[in-house]
């Protein structure tokens, strides 16, 4: 796939934007130095900053916050929802054909609940899953960073730091040397 | 805890080991045994499964009053297994138990695929099992039913239905960040397509690990409370009937209770052989064996009780035939099934009140084992006890599975080998990033408070 490493040679930028540009890519040793980085790109006033790492890190959950309730209240809602459609699915079937079993009422709530409370449970894993991968835009089998040189690295120990090109204060120039100044170890211009 | 390998050359080499091991092709290592073995036993399953199909289900020792046997013990216990898994990597998730990392994968897959077989079970026992669509509000059935609602037979359907369901988004999403390293290391094309495709394109944004983690708990915590209702629920269909010995409110939690049990037993001899196979002593120490081995006590407490609370029950009611059935139990003609599961489960986990067994692995892989064995022991003279001995002396019948039975018990146990062996060689059954982010957490242990601080 794309997301192989091609050289692991520093790109240096030249001046203004690509018209092709989705934005500038820096390599940073590890996720200390990442970390740094960020504070110091944030410090130079730009917004539009993603960081691929392999795997989570706190310090970052901390800078890069994202709504907390979305995915909580997706769950919720798709627990909720598909319960209530296995409840309403068992009361409709059982006022479709009524089954007089030892007089037990045609409702049967007590009973009715358990398979509601099953589906509720994968409604709301179901939503939470989705909803995540919804949130993410995934999934999304190609992205141009996937481009970026030693991309690779970033399932490994690659600890990548991206400028947008959205950025209202992007340009290549300053946006490489940014990232230069912030510590990374090399930098390079990812084409759209 | 003293190891602390340097990060950034740690995290190379932790990738390149565990993510090696999946994209070998398979069979080519120590797993092959399991494969072959998985395999062979495969075999023997189809075979025991078409017998029955062709001749119908009366070549097994069943009778119209023992109609629950090996079928529905081995889907209890099944059941059981996958569920101490599942229990124990959401709790330790939710708790924060960053250890749990090393273990997590496989314990989530050992949920998985033993569900998975465990949810054949049902649909073979059935006898026609073409017609198990009857179990869903499908209405396509020929009379223009719907299901018994109030039925248990009918909750457990959907029971194993959406628990196969939570269960598979409960590894898929563990596996996503995972797949992507695979992607990025294999090293035909083909298969990086295959990894590509399974991994969504996850290309590790901080914001989607963020948002990654929140679903991950999420699920965890929906699972949890979920993974006990099921197993208490498929023990309640027991409860709710009039059978001697079953009729009793303590039955769902001691089944559950008994297949956690079992469950841990088999998470033992599994972090046993991750450690020793995976070289992960530093990663799942003798104190977290040790701490596995204390949990599976309690369960082995908690289990005695309910069987104590069980037998004390059937003295307080008084009914003459229960408390006859209860004499077969002890020291009738279910006593050597009785005790050999009570001595195998609850006796030999009061060896893990001695610290020195504790701390021994391969003493704690052996009693882990020998305590699922008993559990299935336990379970099928539950189940057989109270049918083969009814109420009324004309349904008394003494039962012996027959050689279809053993088969398709032991062709289980194939099909899971073979789950497990295809796994081990396809996928990481040790989370990499997770483990690397265990090496981090060491790492950063004690320095950089300002960080550390900014973190909490």
């Amino acid at each position: 796939m794309t997301a192989r490493a091609n050289t692991g040679r520093a790109v240096t930028g030249r001046d203004g934007p690509l018209p092709d540009l989705h934005g500038v890519i820096a390599r940073f040793e590890d996720a200390d130095a990442l970390v740094r980085g960020y504070d110091a790109v944030r410090g130079r006033g730009f917004t539009r900053i993603d960081a691929y790492t392999p795997f989570p890190l706190d310090e970052l959950r901390d800078r890069m916050p994202v709504a907390r309730w979305p995915i909580p209240l997706l769950a919720l809602a798709g627990g909720v929802g598909l319960g209530l459609v296995a409840l309403g699915l068992q009361v409709w079937a059982n006022l479709d054909y009524p089954l007089n079993v030892g007089g037990r009422p045609v409702l049967s709530w007590t009973a009715f609940s358990l398979p509601a409370l099953q589906f509720a449970a994968l409604g709301a894993v179901v939503a939470a899953v989705l909803g995540m991968l919804l949130l993410n835009g995934l999934p999304r089998l190609h992205h141009p960073v996937f481009a970026a040189p030693e991309f690779g690295a970033a399932t490994g120990d690659g600890w990548f730091l991206l400028i947008e090109r959205g950025d209202p204060l992007f340009t290549q120039t300053r946006a490489t040397d940014t990232l230069r100044a912030a510590g990374a170890v090399w930098v390079a211009p990812v084409p759209a | 805890m003293s190891t602390a390998p340097a990060a950034p050359a740690g995290h190379a080499a932790v990738t390149e080991h565990l993510a090696g091991a999946a994209l070998k092709p398979p069979g080519h290592g120590a797993d092959r045994a399991i494969l072959v073995a998985g395999l062979l036993l495969t075999g023997l399953f189809l075979v025991a499964v078409a017998v029955p199909l062709w001749r119908g289900v009366g070549v097994w020792g069943l009778s119209n009053d023992v109609v629950w046997a090996i079928d529905i013990a081995s889907y209890l216990w099944w059941i059981g297994l996958g569920n101490a898994s599942a229990v124990i990597t959401c709790l330790l998730l939710l708790l924060r138990q960053n250890w749990r990392n090393s273990l997590n994968r496989l314990a989530e897959s050992l949920a998985l695929f033993s569900a998975g077989v465990a949810g054949m079970f049902p649909i073979l026992h059935l006898g026609q099992p073409w017609q198990v669509h009857w179990m869903f509000p499908v209405n396509a059935q020929e009379l223009g039913l719907w299901p018994q609602f109030r039925s248990p037979l009918a909750w457990d359907a959907y029971a194993i239905l959406t628990y196969l369901g939570v269960i598979f988004l409960l590894w898929y999403i563990g596996l996503i960040p995972d797949l992507a390293a695979l992607r990025d290391r294999a090293k035909r094309r083909g298969w990086a397509m295959v990894y590509g495709v399974l991994a969504l394109g996850w290309r590790g944004s901080a914001r989607h690990w963020t948002r990654w983690h929140q679903a991950y708990r999420v699920t965890a915590a929906v699972a949890l409370p979920y993974i006990v209702l099921i197993h208490a629920g498929a023990a309640l269909l027991l409860a709710g009937g009039p059978v001697p010995g079953w009729h009793s409110t303590i039955f769902p939690t001691l089944f559950m209770l008994g297949g956690t049990l079992a469950g841990f037993g088999a998470i033992i001899l599994l972090a046993v052989a991750v450690r020793a196979g995976f070289g992960l002593h530093d990663l799942i120490t003798r104190d977290h064996l040790d701490l596995l081995a204390r949990i599976t006590l309690a369960t082995a407490l908690l289990y005695l009780y309910c069987h104590v609370a069980e037998a004390w029950t059937i003295l307080y009611r008084g009914d003459p035939t229960e408390i006859a059935l209860l004499e077969r139990r002890v020291a009738g003609a279910d006593a050597p099934l009785a005790w050999t599961g009570w001595i195998a489960s609850i006796g030999m986990a009061q060896l893990f009140w001695f610290r020195a067994v504790r701390r021994r692995p391969v003493l704690l892989a052996l009693i882990g084992t020998v305590i699922a064995a008993g559990i299935y022991a336990v379970h099928l003279m539950l189940l057989v006890s109270g049918l083969a001995f009814g109420h009324f002396p004309a349904m008394w019948r003494d039962y012996a599975p027959t050689v279809w039975e053993w088969a398709l018990l032991a062709g289980s146990a194939g099909v899971f080998l073979t789950l497990l062996a295809l796994f081990l060689r396809s996928l990481p059954a040790v989370s990499i990033f997770e483990v690397k982010e265990v090496l981090r957490d060491r790492a950063t242990e004690g320095r950089d408070p300002a960080l550390r601080e900014a973190a909490q």
